[in-house]
C-alpha cells in the first residue's frame, strides 16, 4: 500500500504510535495522579471503557509480571483495587506492590504499569505530553514542523538513517538523500541513539536550526549541514491529469463542464485546497463535480467535520455516539460548489470518517454515491482528550460515528469477520505479522523497534493487498457512470 | 437662535452653534495638532477635490487633487462619519454624535454650512437619490432607517421612519433611486426597502458578520458585500486559523435579481470570493469601490492594504499596502487612481490602478503624540496581531461590542463548547473575565485572546497596557429607546424580588463569582461567571451558547435561572427593564 508522507512522519516519530513516552525527557505528573486522571478521561469519553478497577488491576498485573495477582497477593489485591477512591490511595498501593515487581528500575516499573493499564482498554489508547499532542495536531492539520524526513534505523551501522526525504523540505534543499546515515545531531553522537531520542532532538520550534552531520555510504563523504525546521504542507488533493506546466487539471478533460477532485487525505488543509480549486473551476465555467473518495488514505475527524461543512449548506452532517451521549453535528449555511450536481465515488473505503462524509452528502441529497461496501470495521473515531491535571492528554477511541438520523454507517463488520474472509495462507501471514507487532510492543526493545515494526507492517500490507477482492466497479467504468449521471443532471437542471 | 463667539487665546475665532444657523463662520483648522481619523472620502462632482470626513475631530478636510495639498479643514460637527454628494455638487454630511445631517456648499476656500437637519439618534450612513430630493439615513442604535425629504430649507423636514428588526449600518442602492439595501451593523441580515413603502420588502440573512462594505456594481447587476465569517465548528487553534477555517474574509457578489425577489433565496446565483489566502489573510475587509471596468476594489482595513480584484479568483487579486486602517475609498473618474482614507494615520493614500502601487501619501495635518488610548485603539483594529492577519479584536468584538456569534476558544478552558463572544463596552469594570471567570486581570484576558484565540505573537507589555487603556476608555453602552416608565419600574422591582441581582448586581449587573444556574455546556461546565447586563438588549442571542434568540426566550423558553417559572406579563416588564440598562 502506498504510504502517505504524513503517515510516514507518524511512523517515524515513534513514541506516540507505540504508546509509550520517553519519560526521562518530558516532566510528567506523579504516576498515581496520572493514572487516575487517565482513567477518569477514559471512563468519560471512551466508547466502551472497562471499569476503573479493571484498568488499575491490569496495570498492577503488569508490574507483577503477568502473574495472576490472586496468586501473588491473594484476593485482597482485587478487593483493594476496587476500594480505591483517590490517587493518593493508589499511590500507596503502588508503593506496596513495587518491591515485589521484577522491574527494579522505578521508571521501568511505572512504564509497565501504564502500559498494562492502557492495554486493557479497547483500541490501545496512549498518553501524550503537551509537546506530543501539539505534534499530533499539527500533523493532522498538515502543518508538521521539522526537517521533513522519514527515519529508520540501520542495524549494522547502529545509526539512524533517512528513509525518505520529502521534496522541497529543509533536508532536501540541503542535499540530503535517502540512505544517508546520521552521525551527529547538534554535535551529539547518534551512534546507538534510540529513534525516539533522534526524533526528539531533530524536532524544535519553527524557524530554529538543527545541525546534522551525516555520511553517505555510497560515496563515503561526511558533511555537516544546518537545517531550518519549517512546515511543508503536502497537497492532499489531486486532479484528473497533469497539464504541461505540472499543474493539475481538475476537470474530466480540458473542455468538460464537469470537475474532478480526488482526495488523498482529509487533513486540516483539505477544505482550503478545495476552496481554491472551487474558485478556479467556477471561473472556468464548470458546473458539476465528481468527488473521488475512493483512495483516501487517512482522515482526521475534525478535518472531516470541516470538510463536510464546506460541502454542505446546512443540514445534519452526522452524529457521534459516546458514553456521554449523542452529539449531533450540524453543518453551517453556505457551501462550496453551490447548486452543482455532484457524484461521490467511493472504493473499498476503510476509513470510517470517509464513509461518514459520503453518507452525509448522500443523506442530505447533496450527492449520489457510486461505490462499494463502505466500512469494514467499527466506525470509531480517535479523540485526544485533555486530562484534568497538567497539560497531558490521552488519545483513545472516542465516539462511534453514526448517520444523521442515528442509523449506523453500514452493517458493521468487525476485524474478525474480515479475517475470516481471507484465504488460509493469507490469514496465517496476517496473524503472524500481528503477533510480531504485539510482541514488539510488549518487549519494548526501543532501539530495534522501529525497523522491525516497519518490516512487520510491510508484511501485513502485502498480505492485505493479496486478498483485495474487488466488490465493485473498477475506476474507469465508475468514472464513466459518474459522467453519465452528471451530464444528464446538467441537461435538465432542477429549478 | 443664537450664536456665541469665543475668542481663544491664540486669537482665533470659533463659532459655536447649537441648533443650526446658515452661512456661519467656520474656522480653518488645517494647521492645528489633532487626531482626525478620516473615515469617509468622496471626490467632488467635478473631480477636482477630495472631500474627507474626519470622524474624531468632527471636521471636513478639502484636498486639491492636482496639487495634493489640503485646501481647508473646518469643524462642522462632533463626529462626521459619512458623506454623500448631492447632484448639484453640494455635500451631505452625517454627524453621529450630533444626531444631525449637515448640508454643505462647496466654495473655493472650503465649505459652508447651509443648514443642519435633526435626525433620530446616532445616524451612521446616508444615501441620496440621484435627483437629490431624498436622503435615506440609517441608525444602528435606533434600529431604523429614515427617509428624509431634502428639498426646502427647514431644519426639521418631512421624514418617515422604517423600523428594522436589527441595527443597520451600511446602505446601498439595490435599484438606484428607489430600492435600498440596508445591512446589519454586526450580523448578516440584509433588509431590502422600497422607498415608496413603509415596511421592508424583505429581511434575509447571508452567512456573515461585520458587513463593512456594501455597494451596487456600476452595471446594477450585483450587490457586492464585504464581510467576515466565523465558523462554530472550527476551533480557535493555530491550525484552524492558519487554513482559514475559523475566520473567513470575503467578498460576496449577490445577484440583484435574487436581492429584489423578496421570497427567494438571497444567495441564488451569488459568488463568494475568498479575500484571505494561506499566509496572507485579509482581516476586516471593508469599503468597496469599482475600477474603470467595474471590477471591485476593497479596503482591507485590518491588514492596511487595498485589494484590486480583477478576476473572481482571489489568488489573482493584487494587493497594495496603504496607511493604517484604510476605511474608505473613491476612484478618480478616469478609473486610473484610487484615493484611500487611512483612518489611523490621518493621511490619504493615492494608488495607481494600472501598476497596483502607492504613488504618494497626503497628510491631512499635524498630530499630537499618540498616548496609550490612541495606540490601543490602533492595535484593536489591527489584524496583524493575529497569525497571518486573519482577524483583529474588531473582527469578533465589533466596535467594542460583540459580533453576535459563538466561537470555540480556550477562554473557557477547553474546546468543544463554543460560546458567545462577549461585549467589551464597560469591560474595565466587569472583572473577572472569560465565561468561567478565569482571567482575574484584564491584562491576562487580553494576552490570552491574542496568543490563544488569535494565534498571534505574544504582545509586549506596552501593547497590552495600550489595549487595556483603550478598552477601559470604551464608554458603557448607550441605551436605546424611551420605554414605558411603569413597565421599567415593575421590571426593576421584579429584578430585585426574583433575586436576579444576586448574580447580576448593579451598577454593572455582574459579579465576581461563578454560579450554577441550571445551564450545562457541551463539555460539562455548569458554573459560569455572569456577564454584565448593561446594553444587553442590543446583543442577541443570549446565554453561554446563544441558545436564546431573544431576551424573552431566556425566561419563557429557557426558564433562566434554574427552571424558574415566569408569566408572560412578568417577562414583558422584566424585558422592558433590561432594555433600559
Amino acid at each position: 500500500m502506498k504510504i502517505s508522507p504524513v503517515l510516514i512522519l507518524g511512523l517515524s516519530f515513534g513514541s506516540g504510535v507505540l504508546g509509550s513516552t520517553d519519560f526521562a525527557d518530558a516532566p510528567r505528573p506523579e504516576i498515581a495522579e496520572l493514572a487516575w486522571a487517565a482513567t477518569d478521561a477514559i471512563l468519560a469519553r471512551h466508547f466502551d471503557p472497562p471499569t476503573r478497577q479493571e484498568m488499575l488491576l491490569a496495570g498492577i498485573t503488569a508490574i507483577l509480571d503477568g502473574q495472576k495477582p490472586n496468586e501473588r497477593m491473594g484476593e485482597r489485591l482485587a478487593w483493594r483495587v476496587s476500594n480505591l477512591t483517590n490517587p493518593g490511595q493508589l499511590a500507596a498501593l503502588l508503593a506496596e506492590v513495587g518491591p515485589r515487581s521484577k522491574f527494579t528500575d522505578p521508571e521501568a516499573r511505572e512504564e509497565a504499569f501504564l502500559t498494562g493499564l492502557l492495554g486493557s482498554v479497547k483500541g490501545s489508547p496512549f498518553l501524550l505530553s503537551a509537546k506530543e499532542r501539539k505534534v499530533t495536531e499539527s500533523m493532522e492539520a498538515n502543518l508538521y514542523v521539522g526537517i521533513q524526513v522519514a527515519l529508520s534505523f540501520e542495524d549494522t551501522a547502529r545509526k539512524p538513517s533517512f528513509n525518505q526525504i520529502l521534496e522541497g523540505g529543509p533536508a532536501d534543499l540541503a542535499g540530503l538523500k535517502a540512505g544517508d546515515l546520521i552521525e551527529e545531531i547538534d554535535g551529539v553522537s547518534a551512534l546507538g541513539m534510540p529513534l525516539v531520542k533522534v526524533v526528539d532532538r531533530l524536532r524544535g520550534p519553527e524557524g530554529t536550526d538543527v545541525s546534522v552531520k551525516f555520511s553517505r555510504p555510497s560515496t563515503g563523504e561526511v558533511q555537516t549541514k544546518a537545517l531550518r525546521r519549517s512546515r511543508l504542507p503536502q497537497a492532499t488533493i489531486e486532479g484528473r491529469t497533469r497539464l504541461a506546466d505540472k499543474r493539475w487539471l481538475y476537470r474530466l478533460d480540458e473542455k468538460s463542464p464537469i470537475g474532478y477532485i480526488k482526495i488523498n487525505e482529509i487533513s486540516g488543509s483539505t477544505p482550503r485546497e478545495l476552496r481554491v480549486v472551487a474558485e478556479q473551476l467556477e471561473s472556468d465555467g464548470v458546473k458539476a463535480l465528481v468527488l473521488d473518495l475512493g483512495e483516501v488514505r487517512s482522515a482526521g475527524f475534525h478535518p472531516t467535520v470541516l470538510l463536510a461543512d464546506a460541502l454542505l449548506d446546512g443540514g445534519v452532517i452526522g452524529r457521534v455516539a459516546s458514553s456521554e451521549g449523542v452529539r449531533v453535528i450540524q453543518a453551517e449555511p453556505d457551501a462550496l460548489f453551490r447548486g452543482w450536481p455532484m457524484v461521490v465515488m467511493t472504493g473499498q473505503v476503510s476509513v470510517a470518517e470517509v464513509a461518514w462524509l459520503a453518507l452525509a452528502l448522500s443523506d442530505n441529497q447533496r450527492a449520489t454515491i457510486l461505490g462499494g461496501e463502505l466500512v469494514r470495521n467499527d466506525p470509531l473515531i480517535k479523540e485526544i482528550v485533555a486530562l484534568n491535571i497538567s497539560d497531558w492528554s490521552v488519545q483513545m477511541l472516542g465516539g462511534r460515528l453514526e448517520r444523521g438520523d442515528g442509523r449506523s454507517l453500514v452493517p458493521i463488520a468487525t476485524g474478525r469477520d474480515r479475517l475470516a474472509s481471507l484465504s488460509a495462507s493469507d490469514r496465517k501471514a496476517v496473524l503472524e505479522a500481528m503477533e510480531q507487532i504485539d510482541s514488539l510492543w510488549r518487549a519494548k526493545e526501543n532501539s530495534d523497534i522501529s525497523a522491525a515494526y516497519q518490516k512487520a507492517l510491510k508484511n501485513l500490507a502485502n498480505s492485505l493487498n493479496l486478498t483485495a477482492a474487488p466488490t465493485d466497479m473498477s475506476f474507469e467504468p465508475k468514472l464513466a457512470r459518474a459522467r453519465e449521471i452528471l451530464e444528464k443532471a446538467l441537461e435538465s437542471p432542477a429549478k | 437662535m443664537w450664536m456665541i463667539r469665543i475668542v481663544a487665546i491664540t486669537g482665533l475665532v470659533v463659532g459655536l452653534v447649537p441648533g443650526g444657523l446658515r452661512g456661519e463662520d467656520l474656522l480653518s483648522k488645517a494647521g492645528e495638532r489633532r487626531f482626525r481619523q478620516p473615515s469617509k472620502l468622496v471626490l467632488s462632482a467635478d473631480g477636482a477635490r477630495l472631500l474627507v470626513a474626519n470622524r474624531r475631530s468632527g471636521s471636513l478636510s478639502v484636498v486639491d487633487r492636482a496639487t495634493g495639498r489640503v485646501v481647508s479643514e473646518q469643524d462642522i460637527g462632533r463626529e462626521i462619519v459619512d458623506l454623500a454628494l448631492l447632484p448639484d455638487g453640494r455635500l451631505l454630511a452625517v454627524d453621529r454624535a450630533g444626531d444631525t445631517l449637515i448640508v454643505l456648499k462647496l466654495e473655493d476656500s472650503g465649505v459652508a454650512i447651509e443648514r443642519r437637519i435633526a435626525v433620530e439618534a446616532a445616524p451612521v450612513a446616508v444615501l441620496v437619490t440621484p435627483d437629490g430630493s431624498t436622503a435615506v439615513v440609517s441608525s444602528t442604535l435606533s434600529h431604523q432607517i429614515t427617509i428624509v425629504a431634502l428639498d426646502g430649507q427647514s431644519d426639521k423636514p418631512l421624514s418617515r421612519a422604517i423600523p428594522l428588526p436589527f441595527g443597520p449600518m451600511l446602505l446601498a442602492w439595490a435599484v438606484r433611486g428607489s430600492v435600498v439595501a440596508a445591512a446589519d451593523a454586526r450580523g448578516g441580515q440584509i433588509a431590502v426597502v422600497d422607498l415608496a413603502r413603509d415596511v421592508p420588502s424583505s429581511v434575509r440573512s447571508i452567512p456573515a458578520h461585520n458587513i463593512r462594505g456594501l455597494a451596487l456594481s456600476p452595471d446594477g447587476r450585483s450587490l457586492v458585500v464585504a464581510h467576515q465569517t466565523l465558523s462554530k465548528l472550527a476551533k480557535a487553534t493555530f491550525e484552524d486559523v492558519h487554513w482559514g477555517s475559523l475566520i473567513g474574509n470575503h467578498l460576496r457578489i449577490l445577484a440583484i435579481d435574487s436581492v429584489l425577489k423578496s421570497d427567494g433565496d438571497l444567495l441564488r446565483g451569488s459568488r463568494l470570493i475568498d479575500l484571505g489566502r494561506t499566509g496572507q489573510a485579509a482581516g476586516d475587509p471593508g469599503a468597496i469601490a469599482f475600477d474603470g471596468s467595474g471590477k471591485p476594489i476593497i479596503a482591507l482595513s485590518g491588514v492596511h492594504e487595498i485589494a484590486l480584484v480583477s478576476d473572481s479568483r482571489s489568488y489573482l487579486a493584487r494587493r497594495v499596502p496603504v496607511g493604517l486602517g484604510p476605511s474608505s475609498l473613491d476612484v478618480s473618474h478616469d478609473g486610473a487612481l484610487v484615493y484611500v482614507a487611512d483612518t489611523f494615520d490621518d493621511t490619504i493614500s493615492v494608488v495607481d490602478v494600472a501598476t497596483a502601487s502607492r504613488l504618494r501619501t497626503i497628510a491631512l495635518g499635524a498630530r499630537p503624540e499618540a498616548g496609550p488610548v490612541e495606540r490601543g485603539e490602533r492595535l484593536f483594529f489591527d489584524a496583524r496581531l493575529s497569525h497571518d492577519g486573519w482577524m483583529s479584536c474588531q473582527s469578533c468584538h465589533t466596535d467594542g461590542r460583540d459580533n453576535g456569534q459563538v466561537a470555540d476558544t480556550l477562554t473557557d478552558g477547553g474546546f468543544g463548547a463554543p460560546k458567545r463572544v462577549s461585549s467589551l463596552l464597560g469591560v474595565g469594570s466587569t472583572g473577572p473575565w472569560g465565561w468561567l471567570g478565569t482571567s482575574l486581570k484584564l491584562d491576562d484576558q487580553v494576552r490570552k485572546s491574542i496568543e490563544s484565540t488569535m494565534s498571534g505573537q505574544a504582545p509586549s507589555d506596552t501593547e497590552v497596557d495600550d489595549l487595556t487603556a483603550y478598552l477601559r476608555s470604551l464608554p458603557p453602552p448607550r441605551s436605546r429607546s424611551i420605554l414605558a416608565a411603569d413597565a421599567v419600574g415593575r421590571g426593576q422591582a421584579l429584578f430585585q424580588t426574583r433575586k436576579c441581582a444576586d448574580c447580576h448586581a448593579p451598577p454593572d449587573f455582574t459579579s465576581e463569582g461563578r454560579f450554577d444556574v441550571g445551564l450545562v455546556d457541551a463539555v460539562g461546565n455548569r458554573q459560569f461567571n455572569p456577564p454584565s447586563l448593561r446594553g444587553v438588549a442590543d446583543r442577541p442571542p443570549y446565554l453561554h451558547d446563544g441558545r436564546a434568540a431573544r431576551l424573552s426566550d431566556v425566561f419563557l423558553e429557557h426558564r433562566h435561572p434554574r427552571a424558574a417559572v415566569w408569566s408572560t406579563a412578568e417577562v414583558a416588564d422584566l424585558v422592558a427593564f433590561l432594555k433600559s440598562l
